[in-house]
């Protein structure tokens, strides 16, 4: 599934990159980005907020800090300027380490039980995480969230999280690895469900050119780690916003796929 | 990854059908009803000292957006994240003022990277930090009061004098010595911990605990005259 090609090598240095800014204030170096992914500030200025985050502890507790708002905003006007789910192609460590349990899962041949939830699910749970903490004044996802809790197991572990979290995260990475062979990132996340409603009115898109040869186009298929995103990349289908503009295909495609952003796509 | 497209059921997105449309909202619905029953049960009982200028308990889980920031600034490492199954809300910050307490830094780096909220802006004046109320619990085990020379936890308390005293009576086993007993006072307590830290029992006797646990709350029926009087 993964090619190795130039975008992969870009994709995965941006995602090491994020995480080592993270990781720096942890080991007492330069604070450039303070903060997980849920919140943050980028060079001691910049609010950066997880507008669902943001969204939950507002709708909870009738209120929220200025600093949360303008980073949720900040967050998502950038990723409808990028493209939705960018942010699961090229900055969730949590999508990185699903794609090592799938790369590993193909390695050791294993052979998966479950299909995996429908995806559908993914957006339940995002409307159930909206709604749960307006009526209930408890934004109670976002204290079990995985990928919350697997982001901070990366940056904060030792400083009070230890192996609780860490098993969680083995849970998870099991999950992906030998039970569902559409896991976390395809069917439930509704991190990832907010950010494909980005995704389909955002400028930026991977688009291939329509003539592209029936041959070129089942290679594309096949380097593509999203099933249902490839047809509204080609443009046989309406765009869905399900695509991570991960480039494994633009790698693929020897030209006839490319990054792409304008304002109104055909 | 071979082809997982069938299984996820194609009506998805914008060609989804109206029916289909009610149908998955009234899920979400039935969904976030669920969601909501569980999490109005979700208030913890067991105390976490929070770090200085914290919303109430219940309020302050969920406006914290668990980032950490707060346990960042602070230049003790007091404040450390929660992890599920600990007790306190996973991913919130919290102070083991027995391991590590608050040292009341004068200019409060913990609360300015604050960005939700959670932890009170206005909070400037950091002995008006509320982290919880100290209680002398272990009256049994206190040297102090068995009669010993102590006062590691009055010494250890940075509002001296005025949120733990000493005060002394008459050793009635010796009859010839004075106990020091260390009273808290909550109109100054900040509930740093420190106190807590510095207690030399191998299990403390005196510790921060949440303002209602300690202080319990008057009948508002009860009239004290002499108050009243200015007496």
């Amino acid at each position: 599934m993964s090619s190795w090609g130039k975008w992969w090598y870009i994709r995965r240095g941006t995602m090491a990159l994020i995480l080592a800014l993270f990781l720096l204030p942890a080991w007492g170096r330069w604070s450039l980005l303070q903060g997980n992914y849920s919140a943050s500030t980028l060079l001691g200025i910049i609010p950066m907020a997880d507008p669902l985050a943001a969204a939950q502890a507002f709708l909870a507790t009738g209120g929220l800090g200025q600093k949360a708002l303008i980073g949720a905003a900040v967050v998502t006007v950038f990723y409808l300027l990028a493209g939705g789910r960018a942010f699961c192609g090229w900055v969730c460590p949590l999508g990185a380490l699903m794609d090592l349990a799938h790369w590993l899962s193909g390695m050791l041949a294993i052979r998966k039980p479950f299909a995996g939830f429908p995806s559908v699910t993914r957006w339940y749970l995002l409307a159930s995480m909206i709604i749960a903490p307006a009526i209930s004044g408890v934004a109670l996802y976002e204290l079990y969230n995985p990928i919350s809790i697997f982001h901070r197991t990366l940056l904060f572990y030792g400083a009070g999280i230890g192996m609780g979290s860490a098993m969680l995260v083995a849970v998870m990475f099991l999950y992906e690895l030998a039970l569902a062979r559409a896991g976390w990132c395809k069917t439930l996340c509704p991190l990832g469900a907010f950010y494909i409603l980005l995704g389909r009115v955002s400028p930026m898109r991977v688009e291939a050119s329509t003539s592209a040869p029936a041959e070129l186009a089942r290679l594309m298929g096949e380097t593509c780690p999203e099933p249902g995103a490839i047809a509204g990349v080609l443009g046989r289908e309406p765009f869905n916003g399900e695509c991570t503009l991960c480039g494994a295909c633009v790698d693929k495609s020897g030209g006839a796929a490319r990054f792409k952003w304008k304002l109104t796509h055909s | 990854m071979e082809a997982v497209k069938g299984e996820s059921g194609k009506p998805e997105g914008p060609s989804a059908s109206r029916r289909e449309f009610f149908a998955r909202g009234l899920g979400a619905l039935a969904g976030g009803v669920a969601l909501a029953a569980v999490s109005s049960g979700a208030e913890r009982r067991a105390f976490a000292q929070r770090p200085p200028g914290a919303l109430p308990e219940k309020l302050f889980i969920s406006r914290c957006v668990k980032c950490g920031q707060c346990g960042r600034a602070c230049p003790y490492k007091a404040i450390q994240m929660s992890e599920p199954g600990s007790g306190v809300a996973p991913g919130t910050p919290y102070i083991m003022a027995r391991s590590i307490p608050c040292y009341m830094c004068q200019d409060i780096p913990c609360v300015p990277p604050c960005p939700s909220g959670a932890l009170d802006p206005t909070l400037t004046d950091i002995s008006k930090a509320r982290m919880g109320l100290a209680a002398l619990t272990g009256r049994e085990t206190c040297i102090a009061l068995q009669g010993l020379r102590c006062e590691a936890c009055y010494t250890a308390c940075p509002i001296m004098d005025k949120a733990i005293t000493l005060e002394t009576r008459v050793n009635e086993r010796t009859g010839r010595h004075v106990v020091f007993e260390p009273v808290v006072h909550s109109d100054a307590c900040t509930g740093c911990g420190k106190c807590e830290h510095a207690c030399i029992l191998d299990q403390t006797a005196i510790r921060v605990m949440s303002i209602a646990t300690v202080k319990g709350e008057l009948g508002a029926h009860y009239r004290f005259g002499w108050m009243e009087q200015g007496l």
